[in-house]
């Protein structure tokens, strides 16, 4: 979906990790299973400190791992997850979209067929779907552009978890932003549309459902739930994993002086959310 | 450090949701990473804390605790508990329980506690991960070790290059020939090339990737615990574990007879120091030596002890980063010369004990 923003060299060094790290999860090629990069490899924004952020979507009948692994110097943070399971934090919501959104960021797939591919953009498309309608009720907009809908799915994971604010600051910032949201406008369309929560009219989007006030509410905060309690669960049981989460999304902002950027950011996706036909940024 | 003080009460203030202060009752050294632990004590409960304050870490709190995991089924008597951690003030915040004050370390140099006791903390930590080495051993994959030997030994070189020791540049004299104590060696360049030659180990290990008595707690009954988890993990080079073990008493622990001396010579590097390992230290590096036979059962081979002497003398080129740390700057020129002298000799030379590992006797 984005290979065309990862570097050869990076593209190369995770193709040689998953073959390595593939006995940590315990897959094999050719069994069904595939890879997801997201993270700071896939639009070369990696440093030494940086993490190798993998996701391996398997058959294996384990419930969700956080492996913790290195390759060649580098910390590796690979989520390990039985298909089934990928597929309900999508519709259902399983783990609030903890992996739903994932695959909602910038990614490159790693051994992967057409039915990997497409189950990923549903996921993602199922997963976000219901709040960016929910995105786009509340401006009483009724059709939408490309570049509304993947606006109003970033707004929605902000709905649901505000600190992840300071993670898409990080694509905001960067050079080829302008591409990437062209990019990212294009896969989330995709996404809604493999998951039947948009109809297209031509260049024109119709969400099939709009949820109520109620369901919003609800919804909202069953999905954050869920992803905190995996979270958690995941981090070695740290109570305190929402709270560490949050203030080192905040801390980024204010070691970097970005509090003008992020308010800018802000300002970005309201009016590509409200103005239709823009697909470029503005 | 008054602001990591300041950052540490505040995140115990925070934990505890008391508004009186926790009692500081000591300050560690900085660990190579720069990480920081203050032991707090609670004026109602007596209970002890210890909080880590980073920043900036190579390793997140986060991750380092999820790496702690990895030894909980090898380790699970001797691993404090985590108990919060948060970001406060800028700096990630972990604070643990903690069950002794200070370390094996600080014991063994500072405490009057008698060296049989602190000889048997130290022979149950050698072969507990002794046992732990044993039964996860598996097929070794370089790539996948925590330690990349490669990434690790280009970052020592860097730290190297750009180290001044007695007043001279070692940048500048990379490629001369260095002379310790009237013996001529190959240049600091020709050893790493040598230190490189490092062959794969058949099997590698679980490990906690840092095993040294500075990362041991010793509390009450002669119970210890295992923290700073950061370089945990499943792919462990065992001779490389094995080596800092070993080497950690050079480093740390040896004494100068005589002031050093470093100056460039007739395009020579020349280097004329006097260290030893006071006596009493010896029986803690042969626990560390033992090692070896109990993984080998017999002692190994020569390639194996040529490679134990490898990473040996790279972890002696890389303490020279942190000798500041640790207020030992005085013993740069013995390390770069024992880094040399390892390097070039493997552990053929006798007359030089304690600072590289021995090959076996015919």
């Amino acid at each position: 979906m984005y290979r065309v923003f990862m570097n050869q060299g990076n593209f190369d060094f995770v193709a040689r990790a998953i073959v390595c790290l593939a006995d940590e999860v315990g897959v094999e090629r050719g069994d069904g299973s595939f890879w997801v990069c997201y993270g700071s490899f896939v639009l070369d924004q990696q440093t030494a400190e940086s993490d190798l952020d993998l996701l391996c979507i398997h058959t294996l009948p384990n419930a969700v791992r956080r492996i913790q692994s290195s390759f060649e110097g580098y910390p590796v943070t690979i989520y390990s997850l039985n298909r089934n399971d990928f597929m309900s934090d999508g519709r259902q919501r399983t783990f609030g979209g903890y992996f739903g959104g994932k695959v909602l960021n910038p990614h490159v797939m790693f051994l992967t067929s057409q039915k990997g591919r497409d189950m990923v953009a549903e996921v993602g498309g199922a997963f976000i779907g219901p709040f960016s309608a929910a995105m786009a009720t509340k401006r009483g907009r009724s059709v939408a552009t490309s570049a509304n809908l993947v606006a109003d799915s970033v707004l929605a994971r902000f709905h649901l978890c505000p600190w992840y604010r300071s993670y898409f600051l990080r694509y905001y910032i960067s050079t080829n932003f302008q591409q990437l949201w062209e990019r990212m406008a294009e896969v989330m369309t995709l996404s809604f549309l493999k998951a039947g929560i948009v109809a297209q009219n031509g260049d024109e989007f119709r969400y099939h459902h709009m949820p109520s006030e109620e369901e919003l509410h609800e919804s909202t905060l069953a999905a954050a739930a869920r992803f905190w309690a995996l979270g958690s669960s995941l981090h070695g049981g740290m109570p305190d994993f929402p709270a560490f989460y949050m203030q080192k999304a905040e801390q980024y902002v204010i070691d970097n002086n970005m509090e003008d950027r992020l308010e800018e950011m802000i300002r970005f996706l309201n009016t590509q959310s409200s103005q239709g036909g823009a697909h470029g940024v503005t | 450090m008054s602001e990591i003080v300041r950052v540490a009460t505040k995140a115990m203030r925070m934990m505890l949701g008391e508004q009186d202060d926790p009692e500081l009752v000591l300050i560690s050294f900085p660990g190579s990473s720069g990480a920081r632990v203050s032991i707090f004590r609670h004026s109602r409960t007596n209970s002890l804390y210890a909080v880590k304050c980073v920043i900036g870490s190579r390793i997140s709190l986060v991750d380092e605790i999820g790496r702690r995991e990895i030894l909980v089924p090898y380790l699970r008597n001797n691993l404090p508990q985590v108990l919060w951690c948060q970001v406060v003030d800028g700096f990630e915040v972990m604070i643990s329980e903690c069950r002794g004050i200070h370390t094996l370390h600080y014991l063994i140099v500072n405490s009057d506690m008698p060296h049989s006791h602190l000889l048997a903390v130290w022979k149950d930590v050698v072969e507990s991960l002794v046992r732990m080495w044993k039964s996860s051993q598996h097929q070794f994959q370089e790539s996948l070790c925590p330690r990349f030997f490669p990434t690790r030994l280009r970052r020592i070189k860097d730290g190297v290059s750009s180290a001044v020791v007695g007043g001279v540049k070692l940048a500048d004299c990379w490629n001369l020939p260095v002379v310790v104590n009237g013996n001529e060696y190959s240049s600091v360049s020709e050893s790493f090339e040598r230190i490189a030659r490092v062959g794969k180990p058949a099997k590698g290990v679980i490990c906690h990737g840092d095993p040294q008595p500075s990362n041991i707690v010793v509390g009450e009954d002669d119970a210890w615990y295992c923290v700073d988890w950061e370089w945990s993990g499943s792919h462990h080079d065992w001779r490389m574990m094995l080596a800092h073990l070993y080497g950690w008493w050079p480093t740390r622990c040896s004494v100068l007879a005589s002031e050093s001396v470093v100056r460039v010579d007739r395009d020579r590097l020349v280097i004329e120091h006097d260290a030893f390992i006071p006596g009493h230290l010896r029986p803690y590096q042969d626990l560390a030596l033992s090692t070896a036979s109990m993984m080998y059962d017999g002692f190994p081979d020569e390639e194996t002890a040529n490679d134990i002497n490898r990473f040996l003398a790279a972890l002696y080129f890389g303490e020279l980063r942190f000798l500041g740390l640790w207020s030992r700057e005085g013993f740069a020129a013995s390390v770069l010369a024992q880094a040399i002298i390892t390097a070039n000799e493997l552990g053929q030379n006798e007359n030089n004990p304690a600072f590289q590992f021995p090959q076996r006797k015919e």
